[in-house]
């Protein structure tokens, strides 16, 4: 990116406006920008934001400061009932030891071993689940999408809401691997492939194809090795739209090519 | 009216972020302080109904919670960290909501009044300030009026706005980037911010 392109860019990167990988690229270059360039950039983006010369002009209602500070109140309890250093957040929180009745504490001490119990259960199905991904990508596979995604492995892996959606091959002596994982609460689909065979020439792509497997339009690339695509994120994908991985010259626009592999977004 | 301090004190919001992170009770009220009107004038822009933005309002304070620890100075002023949080989230819960656009072409001129209609909610009737910067996207260039309407206030992603229109990427973004100065620049002669 030409710092001329950096300037440009600056605003729409103060907006929200960039796509993801635009955004990143942004950085990048801002990071690798001088350090009066990067300040100019910097401050001429905050000047950008807090202008609100676009937005309405309009004042929050007063309850909304209570509203939105219990909200993350609530959030941060609830972030930490499962965390070691619960009883550290209840007194950071002023949620100290209360006297309560007999029969509360008969409750209390039922709920308790409810969860223990149940608590064995989740660790069993966890564990379950976590032997099944080890399975299926092996360690190392998984260990990279951990090590991508950070705190969003469990939500992308085990999240109530996260659609797998597992390629088939339509070429059985076809070596590789591909899965999709979709979520509503994310702006984009996440892929992670491995075992594809490397062709001098040519490369793998993600794409979305018609009932007779003509591409229609192309979502991404895939690279060969095991890989995530955090740096190639796909756009959210419409209940039944059908994918397919190809394999093309590089640099090829074709509309056709070799289906390898075929999913349908559930 | 502005939303945070004018000037970027990164050292400072750095460490007004950590303490947000480590879950300080003071720092997130300060945050709220800082930027509660900002997020609530972006969310009210996007949403649909006011009972809808204060949700948003208050989904998006846990989101800034939740990626505090990740904010740095070095890249972004706090600002603009909050702002580009926010659009997230409210782009999310657009795309959510709302109905996708039909494609238009550039090359069927008649289609293009539609999407800037289509996006228009239906509080800017009472809204003047907003009716007149709707007013003020009609009057610029056709590509200009068109890629801000569906970025900025359709929360469309420049590539899909691209393929779309079939307009190289960089046409697109540079369209944009010259609308909303001319906005900004138009906004500012009416109106002090």
């Amino acid at each position: 990116m030409t710092l001329q392109e950096l300037l440009e860019n600056s605003n729409l990167a103060a907006l929200g406006l960039l796509d993801p990988e635009d955004h990143a690229q942004f950085e990048r270059a801002l990071s690798a920008a001088p350090p009066r360039v990067r300040l100019q950039v910097i401050s001429e983006q905050a000047r950008w934001a807090e202008s609100g010369a676009l937005l309405p002009d309009v004042t929050a209602p007063a309850a909304l400061r209570d509203r939105v500070l219990d909200g993350v109140r609530n959030a941060i309890v609830e972030a930490s009932i499962n965390s070691d250093d619960f009883s550290l957040l209840r007194e950071q929180h002023g949620i100290g030891p209360r006297k309560v009745s007999a029969s509360w504490r008969a409750a209390s001490m039922g709920l308790m071993a409810a969860v223990f119990v149940l608590g064995g259960a989740f660790l069993y199905v966890y564990q379950t689940n976590v032997n099944s991904a080890n399975s299926i990508g092996g360690n190392k596979i998984v260990t990279e999408y951990a090590s991508k995604f950070e705190g969003e492995f469990e939500d992308v892996i085990f999240g109530a809401s996260t659609k797998h959606i597992i390629f088939d091959r339509v070429d059985e002596s076809f070596a590789g691997e591909v899965a999709l994982f979709t979520n509503p609460d994310w702006m984009h689909a996440r892929v992670i492939s491995r075992n594809l065979p490397r062709v001098a020439g040519e490369e793998y792509r993600i794409v979305e194809v018609d009932a007779e497997d003509k591409i229609v339009r192309t979502l991404g690339p895939l690279q060969t090795g095991v890989q995530t695509n955090a740096d190639h994120p796909l756009p959210r994908l419409a209940s039944g739209t059908k994918l397919a991985i190809v394999r093309v010259p590089v640099g090829s626009r074709e509309a056709s090519a070799t289906v390898l592999m075929t999913a349908t977004v559930a | 009216m502005a939303a945070g301090r004018s000037q970027h004190d990164g050292p400072a919001d750095r460490a007004l972020m950590q303490r947000v992170s480590a879950n300080e009770d003071e720092a997130i009220s300060i945050l709220y302080e800082r930027f509660g009107s900002l997020v609530y004038r972006m969310a009210v822009q996007a949403m649909p109904s006011k009972t809808e933005a204060e949700d948003a309002v208050q989904e998006i304070f846990v989101r800034l919670w939740r990626t505090a620890g990740r904010y740095d100075d070095e890249k972004a002023a706090l600002v603009t960290w909050v702002m580009l949080i926010s659009r997230r989230h409210l782009v999310d819960k657009l795309r959510r909501n709302r109905a996708r656009l039909r494609p238009t072409s550039l090359d069927h001129p008649a289609s293009t009044a539609a999407p800037t209609a289509a996006f228009i909610p239906s509080r800017l009737d009472t809204d003047d300030r907003l009716t007149g910067l709707m007013k003020r996207i009609d009057a610029l260039p056709e590509l200009q009026r068109t890629v801000v309407t569906r970025a900025y206030l359709g929360g469309q992603t420049l590539r899909q706005i691209g393929e779309e229109l079939n307009t190289p990427l960089g046409t697109i973004k540079s369209a944009l980037s010259r609308a909303l100065v001319r906005l900004r620049e138009r906004t500012g002669e009416e109106l002090v911010v």
